[in-house]
C-alpha cells in the first residue's frame, strides 16, 4: 500500500501560495449552508445519502490528496467520521461547520493547519490516535485486524513517530497468527511507545501480553545478533503466544 | 499494761530494750515474758505523751546495729583476712557466711519486736508509692526504713562495701575449682551458695533494683571470667577434636555449667551464663561447625546432626545454613528418585518413592531435629519445600515443558480403586498415604480433571474396587481441598447410586405394564455437566440393534413419565453387554461394546457379509466402524478375507472359535486411555482455568470497584492457590478479555488500574 513507503510531503507545498489561501480565507464569516449543501451533494452517492468511496475519492482527487494520506484521517477525525470509506451527511455537514470550511480551499487550509497542530499537541494527537481504532473498526467488530492495524499505526504516526515503529511492525509482520488487535491494546501503545524502554521492560506490569511477546522477541533478537553475528539466515521463530481475544 | 499514752523516761526503757535487742540480733535466748515486756516498751515509746519519742528510739536502735555490725566485722569475719589458713573452715567465706546466717535471722526476729513502730510510725511517714516514683526522689530527706530493712543496709553499708569484692574473688574462684573438676563438698556449696544469695537477699526488700546489688557486684565479673575460662576451653579443645568431638565435648560442658549454676547462682542468672558459655563455644566457632555441616548431612550421620541441632538452635539464625544443605539433600534425593522412573507403571514408582523419601525423612527429621517432644517447625518445612519442589518440576516432554506429577498421582489412585487382588485395609491405607503427595502438587486442577475422568470410567464400566472405597477417597479429597474441588465427584456418585434404585422401578413399571423387552438391561442416568464426556449432545450416528429397541423405548416412556421435560441421550459408545454364544462347541458368555455387540448380532441369520453391508446397516462412521471391527477380528470371533479391512472385505463368522475361558471380556482394547485423551485433559485444564481466572477477577474487582494491577494479581493468586499457581501470562490475557468484552476498564489517565464497569 501507497503511504507506506511513501515520505509525507503534503506540508511542502509552496509557502507562498499557502499563504496566500490562508490570507483569502483566514477572516471568513460564517460558513454558509448553501455551500455546504452544495459540496455535499457535489459528492453524495447517487442512491444512498452518504458520501461512499466513490464520492470520498472525488473529494480526496479535489483536495490534491491521495486517499489514505494522513490528512484525510485528520479530515476523519475533525469529521468525526464513525466509519471508514463513509461520511453521512450530518458528520460531512456538521464537521465542516465546526472546521469552519465550506469550499474545497477552506477545507484543505484547515487540513494544514490542523497537521501543524497535532505536532505540537500531544494531547489532541493523543484524541486523533484513540478516533483511528474505532475508524479503522469494520462495523459490528471489536477488534482491529492486524492488517488494518499495521497501515493505521503507520499513517496516524505520521506525526510523532515513537522510535520503535517500524520494529513494532515488523514484529507484527512476522506474525501472521496474531488474530486481531483489542482496544485495550491499541489504546495503551501509545503510552508504550512513549514512556517504555525495552531494556528495562517488566512483563509484571499492566502491559498487555502483546507487548511481553514483543519484548520477548526483540530480546531474543538482540540475543541472536550478540551470540551468533554470522549465522543471519537463521530464521528461526520464537515461540509467540497467539493472542486470542475471545478467550 | 494499759495502752494510754503515758510520760516515758526514755534512757531508762531504752536501757531494758538495747540488752534485749543486743540478745536478738546474736540469737540468745529471750524469754518470752521479756519479749513481751519490750513489744510493750517499743509501744510506750511510740505513744509516749507528751510527744513521742519513736524517732529517738529510731536512730538509737540504728546506732546500736551499726556498732554491732561493725564489730562483728573486726572481731568474726575480718579477724583473719591477713593470716593464710589452709583450714578451709576458717576461710573468709565461712566466717563472712556464719556471721550472715545469724545476723540476717537475728533481723528478721527483730523486725517482729519493733512492729509497732514498723506498722504505725514507719509507714506512716513513708512516702506512698506514687511519690516514690515521681516526687522526692532527692536524696536529702533521709527515709526512715522498717527496722528488718534498716538492719539489712546496714550489713550491705558496713559489711558488704568494705569486703565485697574479696569475698567476690573467693567466690568465682571457688567456682573455678569446681569446673576444673575437683568436686566441691556439700558444706562449701552451701557457703559458696549462701554468701552468693546474701548479696540478693540484703536488698530483697527492695520493689525496684532488688537484684542490683547481685548483678554489680557479682554477676557481671562471674560472666566475664567464665566467658574467659570458656574461651580458653573452646580453644584448647579445638586443637585436638574433629566437629563431632568437638560437639559432644562442648555439649557436656554446657550440661556441667548448667548444673553449676543451678548449685551455685541466683536463677535469674542461669540463662545468661549459658548463653555467654554458648557464644564463647558455640557462636565463635560456628563457620568451625558448618565446615562439615554438608558431610554430615550427605551421610545422615544422625548423632552429629543431632548435636549440631542442639547447639546452633539457640544461636540466632544459626540453623539457616543447615536448614539449606538438608533442604537441598532432600531435593536432590527426590529428583533421582524421580528421574530412574520407567515402565508401565511410572505412577505407582513416583507415588511409591516419593512417600518413601518422604517418611524416610519425616522419620529423620523427628528422630533427630527436636527437642522434647516438639519437632522443629522449620525443619519440617523444609521438608515441605523439598517435596514441593521435587513433585512441581516441570520435565520436557517433546515441545512442551509439562509436569506430570498431577497426572501420575491421579493414575496412582484409579490403579488402587480398580478391582484387584489387594485387600480392601490395604488399598485404603495407599490412598490414605497418596493425599500427603497430593497436598504438595501446586496443578491441583489437573489432578482433579484426571482423577474425575478415571472415576467416570470406573463408574460406567463397573471397574471399582468397592463404592465404599471410592466414597472414602473423594472424602479425602473433599478434606484437604474443600467442598467445591469434590462437588462434581459427588454428583457422579450419587448418579450411580440413584440409577441403581431407577432401574428397579423401571422393572416394576414393566411388570406393572405386563411387558416383556426380552433383554435383562441395567440402565445409567448421567446428568450432563457433572461428567467429564466431552460434547454429549453431539449424537453419533448408529442403527440400534432391534433386539435392543423395545428396551429403549421402553425405557424412554418409563423415564418421561417420572421426569417429565427431562432430555436422554444415549450414550451407546460408552455401553457395554454380555452376549450369549450358541453357535460353537461350548457356550460363551462374552462381555462386549455395544456396537461389537451389534456387529454380532448381525450374523444371527448370516454367516458372511461384507464390510460395506455392516457399516451401512449400522450407520456408523468409518473410525468407529473400523476400531469395532479390528477388535472383534483381533479376539478371533470373526474372520476377515483381506488383512486390511476394505468395503468388498467379507467377514465371516468363526465356528472353531474356542477359548479355555467361557466367560470372557473382549472391552479391553476399547477403554484403554490414548495420548489425545490425555491432551484433551489438559486442554480442558486450561480452558477451566480461564473461566476460573475470569471469574475471581469480576468477583475481585466488583467488590473492590478500583484496584492496581499489582493488587489484583496478587489477590488472583492467594484466590487460585488451592487448585493452581496461574501463570502471569494467563492472568493477563483474562484481564484483556474482560477489558475486551467490558466487565472492567483501565481508569482514565492511568496505565497500572482498573475500574469495574457496572
Amino acid at each position: 500500500s501507497g503511504f507506506l513507503t511513501r515520505p509525507v510531503t503534503l506540508l511542502n507545498g509552496n509557502a507562498n501560495t499557502m499563504g496566500d489561501i490562508i490570507g483569502t480565507i483566514k477572516d471568513s464569516q460564517q460558513v454558509s449552508d448553501h455551500a455546504l449543501t452544495a459540496l455535499y451533494q457535489r459528492y453524495k452517492d447517487p442512491q444512498e445519502d452518504a458520501i461512499l468511496s466513490d464520492g470520498i475519492e472525488r473529494l480526496c482527487a479535489d483536495l490534491r490528496y491521495k486517499p489514505d494520506d494522513f490528512a484525510i484521517l485528520v479530515l476523519a477525525f475533525r469529521l468525526d467520521a464513525s466509519q471508514m470509506c463513509r461520511f453521512t451527511r450530518q458528520e460531512f455537514i456538521q464537521g465542516l461547520k465546526n472546521l469552519n470550511a465550506d469550499s474545497i480551499d477552506g477545507i484543505r487550509v484547515r487540513l494544514e493547519q490542523s497537521v501543524e497542530k497535532l505536532k505540537d499537541d500531544s494531547e489532541l494527537f493523543k484524541q486523533l490516535y484513540r478516533f483511528t481504532f474505532g475508524f479503522g473498526l469494520e462495523p459490528g467488530h471489536r477488534t482491529l485486524s492486524l492488517d488494518m492495524a499495521i497501515i493505521l499505526w503507520r499513517l496516524v504516526f505520521t506525526v510523532h513517530t515513537p522510535k520503535l515503529l517500524d520494529r513494532w511492525l515488523f514484529f507484527l509482520g512476522q506474525h501472521s497468527q496474531i488474530r486481531g488487535v483489542p482496544k485495550d491494546t491499541w489504546n495503551m501503545f501509545l503510552n508504550f511507545a512513549e514512556t517504555c524502554d525495552i531494556t528495562s521492560y517488566n512483563d509484571e506490569e499492566a502491559w498487555p501480553s502483546l507487548f511481553d511477546d514483543f519484548v520477548e522477541y526483540e530480546n531474543d533478537r538482540a540475543n541472536q545478533n550478540v551470540t551468533d553475528k554470522t549465522d543471519e539466515e537463521d530464521t528461526r521463530q520464537p515461540q509467540v503466544h497467539v493472542s486470542d481475544g475471545s478467550l | 499494761m494499759s495502752l494510754k499514752p503515758k510520760r516515758v523516761d526514755f534512757d531508762e526503757t531504752w536501757e531494758g530494750l538495747r540488752e534485749t535487742v543486743k540478745e536478738v540480733v546474736t540469737l540468745s535466748n529471750v524469754k518470752r515474758d521479756i519479749w513481751n515486756n519490750r513489744f510493750g516498751d517499743v509501744y510506750s515509746i511510740c505513744v509516749a505523751y507528751p510527744e513521742p519519742l519513736a524517732d529517738k528510739l529510731y536512730s538509737e536502735t540504728k546506732n546500736l546495729l551499726e556498732s554491732h555490725v561493725e564489730n562483728m566485722l573486726v572481731t568474726k569475719v575480718a579477724a583473719a583476712i591477713n593470716t593464710q589458713s589452709s583450714d578451709a573452715a576458717d576461710s573468709l567465706l565461712w566466717r563472712y557466711y556464719e556471721a550472715w546466717s545469724e545476723y540476717s535471722r537475728g533481723i528478721g526476729y527483730l523486725n517482729f519486736l519493733y512492729m509497732y513502730l514498723n506498722m504505725q510510725h514507719i509507714k506512716k511517714k513513708k512516702l506512698s508509692e506514687p511519690e516514690t516514683l515521681y516526687a522526692s526522689v532527692s536524696g536529702d530527706i533521709q527515709e526512715q526504713m522498717e527496722i528488718g530493712e534498716l538492719g539489712l543496709d546496714i550489713w550491705r553499708v558496713k559489711m558488704i562495701e568494705s569486703l565485697g569484692e574479696e569475698l567476690v574473688k573467693q567466690v568465682l574462684d571457688g567456682i573455678k575449682v569446681d569446673r576444673m573438676g575437683t568436686e566441691t563438698n556439700s558444706r562449701n556449696v552451701e557457703v559458696i551458695n549462701g554468701v552468693i544469695q546474701s548479696f540478693v537477699q540484703v536488698q530483697d526488700y527492695r520493689k525496684k533494683g532488688n537484684l542490683k546489688l547481685y548483678q554489680e557486684l557479682f554477676e557481671k565479673p562471674m560472666l566475664i571470667t567464665s566467658g574467659e575460662y570458656y574461651r580458653s576451653e573452646a580453644v584448647k579443645i579445638l586443637q585436638k577434636c574433629s566437629v563431632s568431638k568437638y560437639m559432644e565435648e562442648v555439649i557436656r560442658k554446657l550440661e556441667d555449667e548448667k548444673r553449676r549454676a543451678e548449685k551455685f547462682l541466683h536463677h535469674s542468672s542461669i540463662p545468661k551464663l549459658r548463653k555467654e558459655c554458648q557464644e564463647r563455644m558455640v557462636t565463635d566457632h560456628i563457620d568451625f561447625l558448618y565446615s562439615e555441616c554438608k558431610e554430615m548431612v550427605a551421610q545422615e550421620r544422625r548423632e552429629d546432626l543431632k548435636n549440631m541441632y542442639v547447639l546452633l538452635k539457640p544461636v540466632p539464625d544459626g540453623l539457616k545454613q543447615l536448614i539449606l544443605t538438608f533442604l537441598d539433600h532432600i531435593k536432590n534425593e527426590g529428583n533421582e528418585t524421580i528421574s530412574t522412573l520407567k515402565g508401565d507403571n511410572i505412577h505407582i514408582q513416583f507415588v511409591e518413592n516419593m512417600l518413601q523419601v518422604h517418611k524416610k525423612y519425616e522419620e529423620l527429621i523427628s528422630d533427630t531435629f527436636s527437642s522434647g517432644h516438639s519437632v522443629d517447625p522449620l525443619f519440617l518445612s523444609a521438608l515441605d519445600k523439598a517435596c514441593a519442589s521435587v513433585i512441581n518440576t516441570t520435565i520436557r516432554i517433546g515441545e512442551k515443558q509439562t509436569c506430570r506429577s498431577a497426572e501420575l498421582v491421579a493414575r496412582y489412585c484409579d490403579s488402587l480403586l480398580k478391582k484387584s487382588k489387594s485387600t480392601e485395609s490395604e488399598i485404603d491405607a495407599k490412598l490414605t498415604k497418596s493425599i500427603t503427595i497430593f497436598k504438595y502438587i501446586e496443578d491441583k486442577d489437573v489432578y482433579q480433571k484426571f482423577y474425575s475422568r478415571m472415576l467416570a470410567k470406573r463408574l460406567i464400566h463397573e471397574q471399582s474396587l468397592s463404592m465404599d472405597a471410592e466414597e472414602a477417597m473423594i472424602n479425602r479429597l473433599k478434606q484437604a481441598c474443600g467442598y467445591e474441588f469434590t462437588n462434581k465427584l459427588h454428583r457422579m456418585f450419587t448418579d450411580i447410586s440413584v440409577s441403581a434404585d431407577l432401574n428397579n422401578k423401571f422393572n416394576i413399571y414393566l411388570k406393572d405394564n405386563k411387558e416383556e423387552i426380552g433383554i435383562s438391561c441395567q440402565i445409567k442416568i448421567l446428568q450432563a455437566g457433572a461428567w467429564p464426556l466431552g460434547p454429549t449432545q453431539v449424537v453419533i450416528p448408529f442403527a440400534v440393534p432391534q433386539e435392543f429397541e423395545k428396551s429403549i423405548r421402553m425405557f424412554e416412556a418409563f423415564y418421561h413419565t417420572n421426569f417429565n421435560g427431562r432430555k436422554l441421550t444415549w450414550l451407546h459408545y460408552l455401553c457395554q453387554g454380555e452376549l450369549k454364544l450358541g453357535y460353537l462347541k461350548k457356550s460363551y458368555i462374552v462381555t462386549m461394546q455395544t456396537y461389537q455387540m451389534a456387529i454380532l448380532l448381525l450374523f444371527e441369520c448370516v454367516d458372511t457379509m461384507s464390510c460395506k453391508d455392516i457399516q451401512e446397516t449400522l450407520q456408523l462412521n468409518a473410525d468407529t466402524f473400523q476400531k469395532h471391527m479390528q477388535s472383534l477380528i483381533e479376539s478371533k470371533l470373526l474372520l476377515a478375507s483381506t488383512d486390511e479391512l476394505k468395503e468388498d472385505t467379507e467377514i465371516r463368522l468363526n465356528f472353531d472359535y474356542s477359548n479355555k475361558r467361557t466367560k470372557f471380556k473382549i472391552t479391553a482394547a476399547l477403554q484403554r486411555e490414548t495420548p489425545q485423551e490425555v491432551e484433551h485433559t489438559m486442554n480442558a485444564v486450561d480452558e477451566d482455568r480461564k473461566l476460573y481466572l475470569q471469574a475471581a477477577i469480576v468477583r475481585i474487582m466488583k467488590s473492590r470497584k478500583i484496584l492496581r494491577h499489582n493488587a489484583l494479581v496478587q489477590e488472583i493468586y492467594t484466590q487460585s492457590r488451592v487448585s493452581f499457581a496461574p501463570s502471569m501470562l494467563m492472568i493477563k490475557k483474562c484481564i484483556e478479555s474482560l477489558i475486551e468484552k467490558q466487565y472492567i476498564e483501565r481508569t482514565p489517565n492511568s496505565t497500572d488500574q482498573y475500574s469495574y464497569v457496572a
